[in-house]
């Protein structure tokens, strides 16, 4: 186990290390000042961060990241699964979902923003709106999926409802889950950024819009370094999320 | 002692649009300690017949009765044993097998105790902590064998257990099984489609026509419960003669 850990840190150091060779070509080549060299990026970026700037602007946008990624996982995966064990109630809601799921939310940004101010919850609000969506309907196919014979099986051991939830549904369904909610992520981060530079004070997204405005270059880049980090940090906890509880996949 | 009476089993088959009969007619009664086994071509409701036995089914019409009660839904005292889906792969061999005691909130030091003394009898014990993806075929139907003997039942239903397993392993569970049957004084009703299994297992067979299920004829085995008879001429004189029964059906 230990050795696959290190076998994926030293292949995500080798790819880091192309991104960065490639940039440096680039950056030469073109000679410009809003492409400056990685190591022009990466010096600010250090100084923007010791300096505690940059590191307030990325805790605020963390946050606002994972707090949705809470709300929406607490709310969409219980009442998926129930939807997917539930014609009834499926027959309902499902094209409510079904309407709402493929309209890019981000067009409601400015309602969100008009109805809810400039603060963490317009943004936490339209991310989580993203996630949401996503992770119901995997969560609803998932486990409609569910084999007939292993619910008998569980029915025959005489287990409640919520047992049949707990030992079966629940394990079944988490991995599918966990990959929608890593599918979401990207789309959340990128909305992030939108929702960031649009009427905002805060946030990664706000940092590199406001270092544009000002030709502080080095510093942009040392936010878009930070939006790289983020969208790496919450991959990171999801990998390790499955990692621990999905163990049993991987044998 | 089991007895069904008058049974008929119709279901909704969704994808025809139709109310279709699985079963016809059906009247058995099972002694206490009885070797049953029930065999027929595939599509016969012979799994179907299980599930109405188990109480995970109920009958369009007539009556089934265990010990004099009518059976209205799971029964602690019947354990039913599926082909492949009975094993929760995000469980390891020991969770998977406590499951039933689990459900019935047996205190966790007792049923470890009772499950690793059964795992123990099926020289199991050692797999205790690997995933069922992590032993062979047969050794996954012994965990589920043994899931089913920790809840100490007096009926044992299997839905073509070993169907799935080589033929070494396969003679190896069904010489386990008449030695688990002995001990524990369980009464059997097995499915199958593989006639020797049925022959060697049965003290009675019955055999049941394709949809819908009714019994065609109910052969009486002597022979049957010792492990000498698989090499016996009687074993090949009636494993001809119920395949003779079976394709004159099918043809």
């Amino acid at each position: 186990m230990k050795t696959t850990l290190f076998k994926k840190i030293s292949s995500n150091l080798t790819a880091i290390f192309f991104i960065i060779i490639g940039w440096l070509v680039v950056a030469i080549k073109l000679n410009k000042p809003f492409l400056p060299p990685p190591q022009v990026a990466f010096f600010s970026f250090i100084k923007l961060w010791v300096k505690g700037i940059l590191a307030e602007h990325f805790l605020v946008s963390s946050l606002r990241v994972i707090i949705s990624v809470i709300i929406a996982f607490l709310l969409a995966v219980p009442l998926g699964l129930v939807l997917g064990r539930n014609e009834n109630l499926d027959r309902y809601i499902s094209p409510v979902i079904y309407v709402l799921y493929p309209l890019p939310k981000i067009v409601f940004l400015p309602i969100i923003v008009v109805l809810l101010g400039l603060g963490n919850s317009p943004k936490v609000f339209l991310i989580t709106l993203i996630i949401f969506f996503q992770v119901i309907v995997t969560a609803r196919d998932a486990s409609k999926g569910v084999p007939f014979q292993s619910v008998q099986s569980m029915r025959s051991l005489n287990a409640s409802t919520w047992q049949i939830y707990r030992h079966l549904i629940w394990p079944y369904c988490l991995p599918k889950v966990l990959t929608s909610l890593r599918i979401s992520l990207g789309t959340a981060v990128a909305v992030l950024f939108l929702a960031e530079t649009f009427a905002s004070t805060d946030g990664i997204g706000y940092f590199i819009l406001d270092a544009m405005e000002r030709r502080e270059y080095g510093g942009m880049y040392a936010g878009i370094i930070a939006m790289g980090l983020l969208g790496l940090l919450v991959y990171g906890v999801v990998d390790y999320i499955e990692h621990v509880y999905c163990k049993w996949q991987k044998l | 002692m089991i007895e069904i009476k008058d049974v008929y089993l119709h279901y909704n088959n969704l994808d025809m649009n139709a109310y279709l009969e699985a079963l016809q007619n059906i009247s058995l009664t099972i002694a206490r300690g009885e070797r049953c086994v029930i065999i027929g071509p595939s599509g016969c409701g012979k799994s179907s017949l299980l599930y109405l036995l188990a109480g995970l089914f109920k009958p369009t019409r007539g009556k089934i009765t265990i010990n004099g009660q009518q059976v209205t839904g799971p029964r602690e005292e019947v354990a039913l044993i599926l082909q492949d889906h009975g094993l929760f792969p995000w469980k390891t061999v020991l969770e998977n097998a406590e499951l039933g005691l689990m459900i019935r909130n047996i205190p966790r030091v007792e049923r470890r105790r009772k499950v690793l003394g059964i795992l123990d009898s099926l020289g199991i014990k050692e797999h205790a902590g690997k995933y069922p993806a992590q032993i062979s075929g047969g050794q996954r139907q012994r965990v589920a064998i043994t899931r089913a003997l920790a809840q100490e039942p007096e009926i044992l239903l299997m839905d073509e257990p070993f169907s799935a397993l080589d033929a070494l392993t396969r003679e190896q569970l069904q010489n386990l099984l008449l030695n688990l049957w002995k001990e524990r004084l369980l009464t059997l009703v097995l499915v199958t489609h593989n006639i020797e299994e049925a022959v060697f297992l049965g003290d009675r067979i019955i055999i049941l026509s394709p949809q819908p299920g009714k019994i065609l004829k109910i052969i009486a085995n002597k022979g049957s419960g010792l492990v000498s008879y698989r090499q016996s001429r009687e074993f090949y004189d009636q494993c001809s003669y119920i395949r003779s029964v079976l394709e004159g059906e099918t043809l």
